[in-house]
Order: structure tokens, then sequence, then C-alpha cells
């Protein structure tokens, strides 16, 4: 016999476990989710900051005190005619307004030949590019140079912008003195200004091996030619595969083997969708690299491309046989009763009905392909390149590398950039993130 | 020739038609003649095998898989089932109607263009007129003349049923086969869809599946009357269905010759 | 056509305006007859096969991951590491001291302190050099760097093995004596002077290498001055070979080796994966004791207790966790959670590459695997076993323990053995927090310490110039071939518990 004020007392201590235990389960949604927050709010910390610069000319004396992206054309290059040496204005003038010339013979050839189709005053048109004068060049520079290209030779020639140090976000908004009183003490000379390392700059310009040169131009190409490789190869194959396994495999009378087969491929793209994709990396530095380098020229974007697209052909064939099954049976079976053929009933009505759901998957895999880094270092992304990839068989690098190498760099203003290029890479995957969405919606509206 | 036409009146004639799901034999021995522009209706208790019967005149049931049929189903003298007769063409001269109303999601002029189209009709013009004269047959036109560009998903379920049936009869089959058409309406839905029936049945041959003995009585001249069979065999129930009954419709019903019929008539099982 | 024809498809006869309208578009219909013969749909049959294709790519894909990695697997068991051939003789003029205090089989520091806080043996500096090789006992240890208390070393080099020491053994320092040809050699002499001090470590059909000649032994003469070789072995050519010439002698990686030696270089004959093997094993664990109680957690909560508006705020964003590149899990392990630690536990416990940030990052990434698949078994337990056990008046909380994870059990341990798999595979994290170093010196139970696992060791040695060929290339896949079994037995054991849990309730 139990007393009541036993019961009692057990039901209030079960209830006051069952309490903690809920708090627990709730806590570790909490601790997940605080775990996603801090993690944005990490990159976010980097990729905004506080550095310390150094000139080796202050821009306030430059133009009288006037913001340098206010002057002119010809204002600018007034400063670079005032400080640059004639052998270095010459170069910046191979290196921006010639661009292609040849190496060995373009000191011998005269400006009319090597700036054909720019403009240039006709008085420096018989001279070579050993006698321009300094004030010469300055202004073929300004007069074929856009305001943001003179304002950027301006700042990394005439200034020379350098980074002492530099400090995160939290810390420019929440301990602004101590940062004053760390810059006072450590570098006198070192004027401080608020930096976002995501700036346009850095979308436009390649990589650099300096912190505040670098850019991502090259790896987002890269990146977006990879995604293009991917989605052409392993959409029409995921796709077809999907309904291979749906549609044909699953209906009609078939042989035992046939059976055992399809068994076979169901089976094994599981397993594939659980395979590290470093082992991918591996097959594709081996078979597409090495065995096929006579088609794919090497560690090229084409290899990077077919690596990924195999990488996330299981990811696409299995969402886009969930979406196509998800069409209901009732749909085939008019299709059929209407004496439509299998290709007729799944051309017409099958995918059109599982669009939505593909293409939610495809973006998925592609979202995946996106962010993947270690197939590419296997395969062999290239560690230092400048030129825009130009087709199928240009070296490659990506978003997700760039972050890789400048995390792994010693110097600590990469990480900056690293936190700079997250932000790219995740602006990216938002977006693609949001076509799906965008596209579902449309889609869904239009068959509903 | 490739063809041959049949002088009798006959529209399907089923041999001795058996009907297996891999070594399951589900139906056993069905043999019965369908009469061409009549209404045939198949009634009997839940898996007895009407609906597998349907299914197998127009060769739906191929899609399943395992799924096979020994006897003779025969239509126009040739035998469905031969290996030289393609399920797909036999699927355009003998349509069918489903239980639940599956119009596609598309609109209600691409639902019934669907069939025309498939059989390779292009010309705007032609298929307009297709469209209509079809729905006017399944006597939905004055209801959705105006708004053919709506989905035909957003029709009421009565709608969806008749556009279902104008789809069907767009390729203008030879018999319409309707799978229990009605169960999923409402009675008000359920009449007019009997009243189109009694309408299409002077152009086509129609079998229907039905729950509703009433229904039966109501719309069909031929009533064929199946039930189940069960038999022990090594300590398992083997289930099968078979052809009980087959006659006029009110002779089944008013005299039927089987006591398995005027029990499930009466209401004693089933 | 005969009017019998026409008249028997009797509607045909009298034909709707819309058969009219049918037969004069399609060619092929006829309005006196019905053609239902067999035709060949070329275009179907065409299609068919190319989705067949496609469906094989797949498999071809698995065949191909299979082939690359077996063939280059074992290009790497057949490759050969070449290393100067030397002896090892004892320096008897370096005095010999006993090693203070006892030194563990791990410890990778020894102390030369005495208890009254001296150098041992009345020493005024430690005579050791880096590089330098010393004994203990049975042990050689290569020194890495000299401190004035103590020495750190890298334990159980030339193949013998770590082992614990007693207090007291001497200290030996080695000398390596490289082996040169003691004259010059023709191009037909067989038996070759050798010039070195000690017993000469070559055995009987060895393959040695004297500039780019191959030879194999045939005998070791017994007074250690000369040996007898096969010239020109493997194809190469036998050339006059000039006096004082170094020998190189072969290494082969064994399986045996490779699966229990403690140590990794391929490029000085060191190939046992076990270090890459115990760092990947410390940093799953690590891994999963975050992610199994947090994903087991989420998962009830969104399963047993969420509103379904909460549940269709949260859910989405446990999605966002799982999409995150796993870069930017390496760049938040390197910059928020090693700092963290290391704020916690002090900057000298905890190294700046290290496995434990690693492992606890890689645990959040692989929370929403594990919970969404716990979840879905959760949600697989019948209502009917809720009621039962509420009917039994039990408390949520015991509902839950006693009842519905007991249910869901088989898909809750596929869900953390298929996370186990993730943590395994996973890359970017460890290769950039957990450390890059050779792995040599096993960590093992030291998560504070750097290791390099075997994803992060593939990534490391990819990521450089890797000439094909080399043993260092041949070596990462022997590498992918251990990872690729761990992980498919791993994934194999999670789809059958899944699929036996599946059939439970169906």
């Amino acid at each position: 016999m139990i007393e009541e004020g036993v019961f009692h007392d057990s039901i209030v201590k079960r209830n006051r476990r069952g309490k903690l235990w809920s708090r627990f389960y709730f806590g570790s949604l909490v601790i997940a989710i605080v775990a996603l927050i801090t993690l944005f709010l990490t990159v976010i910390d980097q990729a905004f900051g506080t550095v310390a610069l150094s000139y080796v000319i202050d821009p306030a004396t430059l133009a009288d005190g006037r913001p340098l992206d206010q002057l002119s054309n010809e204002e600018l290059a007034d400063i670079l005619t005032n400080n640059l040496s004639a052998g270095r204005a010459r170069i910046v003038l191979r290196d921006n307004v010639i661009v292609n010339y040849n190496a060995d013979t373009y000191t011998k050839q005269p400006i009319q030949e090597l700036l054909q189709g720019r403009t240039f005053d006709s008085s420096v048109g018989e001279k070579t590019l050993g006698t321009l004068s300094v004030e010469e060049v300055g202004n073929i520079l300004g007069q074929n140079l856009s305001t943001t290209t003179l304002l950027d030779i301006v700042t990394t020639e005439v200034i020379q912008e350098q980074i002492l140090e530099s400090w995160p976000l939290f810390q420019t908004l929440f301990n602004y003195n101590q940062i004053v009183a760390e810059n006072a003490e450590k570098h006198p000379e070192g004027q401080l200004q608020f930096r976002s390392w995501i700036n346009t700059r850095f979308l436009t310009t390649p990589m650099a091996t300096e912190a505040l040169k670098t850019g991502v131009r090259t790896a987002l190409l890269g990146s977006l030619w990879i995604i293009a490789i991917t989605i052409f190869v392993a959409l029409p194959i995921g796709i077809g595969s999907a309904v291979y396994l749906e549609e044909y495999a699953r209906t009609g009378t078939r042989s035992r083997l046939f059976n055992i087969i399809n068994n076979i491929i169901e089976i094994n793209i599981r397993n594939l969708a659980g395979v590290p994709s470093i082992i991918y990396g591996m097959l594709g530095l081996f078979v597409f690299v090495r065995l096929l380098g006579d088609v794919t020229q090497g560690r090229t974007i084409l290899s990077a491309g077919l690596t990924m697209a195999l990488l996330i052909l299981p990811v696409i064939i299995i969402n886009a046989q969930e979406a196509i099954r998800a069409v209901p049976y009732s749909i085939r079976e008019a299709s059929y009763g209407m004496g439509a053929t299998r290709w007729q009933t799944v051309s017409r009505q099958v995918l059109p009905a599982a669009l939505p759901g593909i293409m939610t998957g495809t973006i998925l895999g592609v979202s995946r392909a996106v962010g993947e880094t270690a197939p590419l270092i296997v395969v062999g992304a290239a560690t230092f390149i400048v030129t825009d990839p130009s087709g199928f068989f240009s070296q490659f690098t990506a978003l997700p590398i760039q972050v890789y190498q400048w995390t792994s760099l010693p110097q600590a203003e990469f990480r900056y950039v690293a936190a700079a290029a997250i932000v790219v890479l995740l602006i990216l995957l938002m977006s693609l993130n949001a076509t799906a969405i965008i596209l579902r919606n449309r889609f869904s509206r239009r068959l509903a | 020739m490739n063809y041959t036409v049949s002088n009798s009146n006959k529209a399907v004639e089923l041999k001795n038609v058996s009907i297996y799901y891999g070594d399951y034999r589900a139906v056993k021995d069905v043999s019965l003649d369908i009469e061409r522009n009549k209404i045939t209706a198949f009634i009997g208790p839940s898996g007895c095998g009407k609906s597998t019967v349907l299914r197998c005149i127009n060769r739906m049931n191929d899609l399943v898989p395992g799924a096979h049929v020994e006897g003779e189903v025969l239509y126009r003298g040739r035998n469905l089932y031969a290996d030289d007769v393609d399920a797909v063409e036999v699927r355009r001269r003998i349509g069918m109607v489903f239980q639940k109303p599956n119009p596609f999601p598309k609109s209600i002029y691409d639902n019934v263009a669907y069939g025309p189209r498939l059989l390779g009709v292009k010309d705007r013009k032609v298929l307009d007129q297709i469209v209509e004269l079809s729905l006017q047959q399944a006597a939905l036109w004055d209801e959705v003349k105006n708004d053919l560009k709506k989905s035909g998903l957003a029709l009421s379920g009565g709608q969806q049923q008749r556009l279902c049936i104008a789809r069907a009869i767009a390729v203008e089959p030879d018999i319409i086969l309707m799978d229990e058409p009605c169960s999923a309406l409402d009675p008000i839905a359920t009449q007019r869809i009997e009243e189109l029936m009694k309408e299409l049945v002077k152009d086509y041959t129609i079998v229907i599946v039905t729950h509703n003995m009433q229904q039966a009585v109501r719309v069909s001249n031929y009533t064929a009357f199946y039930y189940i069979r069960k038999q022990e065999i090594d300590g398992k129930e083997i289930r099968w269905g078979e052809l009980v009954e087959f006659g006029k419709t009110k002779q089944v019903f008013d005299q039927p010759e089987q006591e398995e019929t005027s029990d499930y008539i009466s209401g004693r099982f089933g | 056509m005969s009017s019998m024809e026409l008249n028997a498809g009797n509607q045909l006869g009298a034909l709707s305006q819309k058969g009219q309208l049918l037969a004069s578009v399609l060619q092929n219909e006829t309005t006196d007859g019905i053609n239902i013969n067999k035709r060949p749909r070329v275009g179907e049959i065409i299609i068919q096969n190319l989705l067949l294709i496609c469906g094989v790519v797949s498999i071809v894909t698995t065949v191909l991951i299979v082939y690359t990695l077996l063939n280059q697997a074992i290009g790497f068991f057949n490759s050969l590491a070449w290393l100067p051939a030397r002896t090892l003789t004892v320096n008897s003029s370096i005095e010999r001291v006993a090693i203070p205090n006892p030194i563990d089989a791990t410890s990778t520091e020894i102390s030369l302190v005495t208890e009254a806080g001296e150098l041992v043996g009345a020493l005024q500096r430690i005579p050791y050099s880096e590089g330098q090789m010393i004994r203990i006992g049975d042990e050689i240890m290569l020194v890495q760097s000299v401190g004035r208390r103590a020495i750190t070393v890298d334990r159980g080099t030339e193949g013998s093995t770590a082992t614990n020491h007693e207090a007291g053994i001497p200290i030996e320092v080695l000398i390596s004596n490289p082996i040169r040809l003691g004259e010059e050699l023709s191009a037909t002499d067989n038996q070759i002077a050798l010039q070195t001090v000690g017993t000469l470590p070559f055995t009987v059909e060895q393959v040695i290498r004297i500039h780019n000649e191959d030879m194999r032994i045939i005998e070791v003469a017994a007074d250690n001055t000369s040996i007898t070789v096969e010239r020109g072995y493997n194809g190469t050519e036998a050339i006059v070979q000039p006096s004082g010439e170094a020998v190189m002698a072969s290494k082969q990686p064994s399986l045996t080796e490779f699966l229990t030696h403690t140590k990794w270089q391929p490029q000085i004959g060191e190939f046992g994966v076990l270090p890459l093997v115990y760092a990947t094993l410390m940093t799953t664990i690590i891994a999963l004791l975050v992610a199994v109680p947090l994903g087991l957690g989420a998962a009830v909560y969104l399963s047993e207790y969420a509103s379904p508006r909460a549940r269709s705020t949260l859910k989405p964003i446990l999605e966002i966790l799982a999409g995150v590149p796993t870069v930017v899990y390496g760049f938040f392990a390197i910059t928020f959670m090693t700092p963290l630690l290391r704020g916690l536990l002090g900057a000298d416990n905890v190294s700046i590459y290290n496995m434990a940030s690693a492992g606890l990052v890689m645990g959040v990434m692989i929370v929403p695997t594990i919970s969404s698949i716990s979840e879905d078994a959760l949600s697989a337990v019948p209502r009917s076993l809720r009621e039962a056990s509420y009917g039994l008046g039990a408390t949520k909380l015991e509902t839950i323990v006693r009842v519905i994870i007991p249910g869901a059990l088989s898909g809750i341990i596929a869900a953390f053995i298929l996370g186990m798999s993730r943590a395994v595979g996973e890359t970017m994290i460890v290769a950039i927090a957990a450390g890059a170093g050779p792995a040599s010196a096993i960590n093992f139970l030291k998560p504070f310490q750097a290791g390099e696992t075997m994803t992060g060791h593939i990534a490391r040695i990819s990521g450089g110039d890797l000439s094909y060929g080399s043993i260092d290339y041949n070596s990462i896949f022997a590498i992918g071939l251990a990872l690729f079994v761990m992980t498919l037995i791993l994934n194999l054991i999670s789809g059958f518990i899944a699929r036996r849990f599946r059939e439970v309730y169906q």
C-alpha cells in the first residue's frame, strides 16, 4: 500500500525530471542554433574592421587636402606625373594600357604600334616606350584609363599603402579606445581607418600576394565555370538515371537479371552518396587528370567540373527520384489510358510535374559542389593564378580553395581576406538557393 | 490485311481469361462478350477482381510489374495479348476513366487536347474543334467554354470527372472503360455522369465497374457479377475472383441463376 | 475498302465530325479499320537505352573509384623508397648518462634534470644536438630539439618501437656511418668492396642502387667488407662506379607495416598509417561526443515537444547548418574555436593546431545529419505505442525514454553511424584546424595536440606540387583506399540497421 504523500512526491519528482530533460532537449537545439549564429558572426567580425595603415606619401597631401576619389582623370594623371620616376611610369603604362605586348620587341616598337586603337597625342606616335617622358606617359594614362583604375594606380604606386595591423569588427565597435591605444604604442606612424574587406575592388581584382590588393575575381569566375560544367553534365545524367529507375526499371515485366541490375544501381547510388568527397577528388586526379589527360589537358576546369559532376550525381539522382515518386500515380494512369507511350507519359506529364522538386534537388547538389573544397585540392587547383579562366582547358581556382589558402597563410591579414571570401561564397550559395525557391514557386503556381 | 472487322455485335470477347500477379492468380477463367453500343456493368464485392478484368481489356495491367494474362481477349477478332499487338495502340482505341477524377495539372484545353496531340495533331484549328466537340459530348462545354485556360484541377469533382470523360473521347475510342467513375462524387454529380453515359453509349461501347448496384440497374444493359472464391492449400488460404453470372441486367437482378448472386444483390453479404 | 468493314465499325461509318477531323490529319489513321499492330517505336527504344546508360553512370563511378584506389594503392605497395644505406654505431666519445626519470611510451620530451634540479651526471649543458640519434634500451630516437633542461625527440625511429623506459637506463649517442664504395667498380665486376663501420644492414635478395644502377645482392661477406651482386638489375645499365659513391638501400612498404607501424613518412621509408588513423578516430570521437547528445536532443525536441509552427521555423535553421561549406567550418574552428580553447585552458596546454578544436566544430557540422535521421525514426514510432505508454500513467519523459527512443533505436543508431562516417571522411575542418605536420608521434588521447588525420594528410600532400609516380603520390591512394573501406563499412552497417528498422513497423 503506497501512502498518498509518497505517491505525490514521486509524481512531483517525475514531473520535475521531465521538465529538466525537456530543457535539455530544447537546449541541444538552441546550442546548435547558437553555433550557427556564432559561425556567421565570426565571419562578419573578420570581414570588416579597423586597419592601421602606413603611407610612403600621405594621400591628404597629394591634392591639397581634397579627397582623392573626387579628382578628375587629369588631376590624377598629374599626381602620377609628379610622383613617379620615368622608369616606373613606363612600367605602369605597359601593364595597364599596352597589356598585350611581345616581350622581346616591345621596347623597340613605336608607340603608335603599341597603342593601336588607343588615344594618344600624335606627337609621341613615333617615339618608343623608352624615350617617352614622364609627362607624356601621364597624359596617355589619363586619356586611356578609367578614374577608378587611375585611383588604384595612385594608391599602389604613389601612396603605397601598407597594413601595419588589423582589428576585427566587434573590437572596432565596442572597444575602439583600446585599438587607438595599441596603435599609438606600436605604430606611431599608423593611421587608423575603417575597412570593409569585402568591397568592389576585392570582387573585381585577381589574386595578389598582398592582403590589401588581392581579390576573388579569378576564384569567383572559376567557381562559376565549374558550376556550369557540373550542371551541364550532372543534370541530364542525374535526371536520366532517376527517370530510368522510377519509370522504366520499376514497371512492366522484366527478367530476373534486369531486376538484379536495377537493385544494384539503387544500392550503389545510396552508397555513392556516402563516399567522402576527397575520394572523388582522387578519382578525378587519376581518371580525368591522368588517364584522360589528353582530353582534359590535365588539371583544368574541365577535370574539376567532371569530378564535381560525379560527386553531386547521387544527390541529384536521389532528389529527382523522390520528386518523380511524388507525382501521383493517377496522372500516369490517365496518360497511359489515353494511349500515350512511356516516354510521352514521362516527358509530357511526369517530368513537368516533378520539375520543381527536381530543381530544388539539383540546386541542393550544386550548392554542395560550390562549397566543396577537398576534391578540388586533390584534382589540382592552381595555387596562384591571376588570369581569368577562359575555357574548359584553363587552370582553375575556386572560391572555397581561396578561403582554404588564405586561412592557411600565416599572415594575420589574410584571415580577414578569407572572411571576405567566405562572405562572397555564402552570398553565392544564398542566391543559388533563392533562385531555387523562386523557380519552384513559379513552377508550382503554373502547375496548380 | 492487318485488320479484320467482326460483323457480329461483339465489341470485346473474353475467352477463359485468367489474370496473374506474379504467381498469384487474381482472376480465374472469365469468359464473356461485351456488346457494341451497350453498357456492361461489372459488380461484385471488393477484391473480386472486377477492376482487374476491366483493366485487362485495355492492357492497363501491363504497367503492374509481374502481371500477366492467360486466355484470350478478342477485340475485332484479334487477341489483344498476341505478340504482334501494340498495347499503346490498344489503349488509344479502348479508353479509360478512373475512379478518382485525375485531370492533368494543366488547363482544361490542354487536358482535352492531350490525346489528339499524342496522335500528332498540331493544327490549332483542328485541336480547337476537337476540344469543343469533346467537351460538348461530355456535357461540359457550356460550363467551361469561357475559361478553357483555367486549370483542370480548379473544377469541381463532378466537372473534373466529365473533363476526364471528354479527354478520353477526344481521340474517338471504340470502347470506354469506367472504373467506378462515380465513387468519389456526390449524388447530383453522379446523376449527371449517369445521364452522360446514356448519351455516350449511342456512340461508344461502355464497360463500367461499380460498387453501387442501383447504379448498375439504372444504367447498364448487361451485368457481370464477380465473386471471391477461397480455397485452403497447405494451410494457406488462397483467394481469387471468378465470374459467377453474366446476362441482361434485368435478368441478373430479377431472376439470378446463382445463389451467390441473389445473396449479394439482396445484401446478405458483400 | 469494303462497305462491310465500314459498317462494321459502327460509329465509324456514321463517323462523328470529330472522328473525321482526326482522320483528316492523321495519315496512318484509317476511317475504315483499326490498326493495333505492333509498331516499331524506335524513338522509345533509343530513349530507354539512353536512360539506362544514365543509370549505369553511377555504377561506372563506383567501379572507377574502386579501380583508382586499388590500382594506385597497389602501385604504392610496389614502389620503393630509396634511402642512403648506413650502419649505426655507438659514439663512445660522448659520455653516457642515465635518464633521471622514467619515460612514457607516448611522451616526446625527455627531461634530463634530476630531482635536485640539476642536469643529470653533473653535466654543464646537454651534450646532444638536433638531428642526432640516441638509443635508450632498444629504442632509437631522433633528437628534434635541445632545450636547456630537456630534449624533444621523435620516438621509435629506425624501425624500433616506442616503449616505456625505467629511470637509470643510459642514453647512447649513435653515429650514422654511410656505406660507400671502397674502390672503383668496373662495369662487369660482381664483387663490391664497401667502406663503412659495423655490420652491413644488407640481406640476400635485397636490391640496392648505386648512382642509377640497381643491383641485387647475392651474398654478403661474413667480414662485412664486401657483397656479391647481380649487376644492372631491373633493366638498369651496369656502369663504371667511382670509389666513394654512396650506396642506396631500397625499402618497400608491406601491408603489415602499413597497418601496424606507428610512423608515417613515406619519403624516408616509414609506412605506418596508424598515426593518421588515430588522429582520424580522435577527431571523430570528439565530434560524436558533441553531435550525438546535441543531435538526439534536437531530434527529440523537434519530434516530441515542438509545435508544428516551431518545427517549421527551427528545422530550416538546422538545414542551414548542414548547408554551410565545410571550409567555412574550418575557418570557424581556427578563428573562433581554437582561440576559445586556448583562452579557456591556457595557451600552453593547447596547440594552435589541435584535434579538439577540429573535432568540436566537426561535431556541430554533423548535428543536422544526426538530428534529421533520428527525427524521422522517432516520428515513425506508431502513435499506438505512445498512447499505450501514456495510458499506463507514464509522463512524457518516461514515454520518450522508455518507449519512443527504444522504438526508434535502430534508426537512431543508424544516424550515429552515418554521422561517424561523415566525420571520418570530413577533410577541410581537419586540414585547416587539426594540424599539418608529418604525423609521427602518436597523439592519441592528447586532443589538444596537433594530429594529422587521413583526409587532412591527403589534402596537404596533394595541395603541394605532386609529381605522379612519386611515393607520396601513390601513398595518398593507399590512405584513400583505407578511408574508403572504413566509410563504406560504416555506411553499409548504417544502411543495414536502418533497413531492419523499417521492417519492424511496416
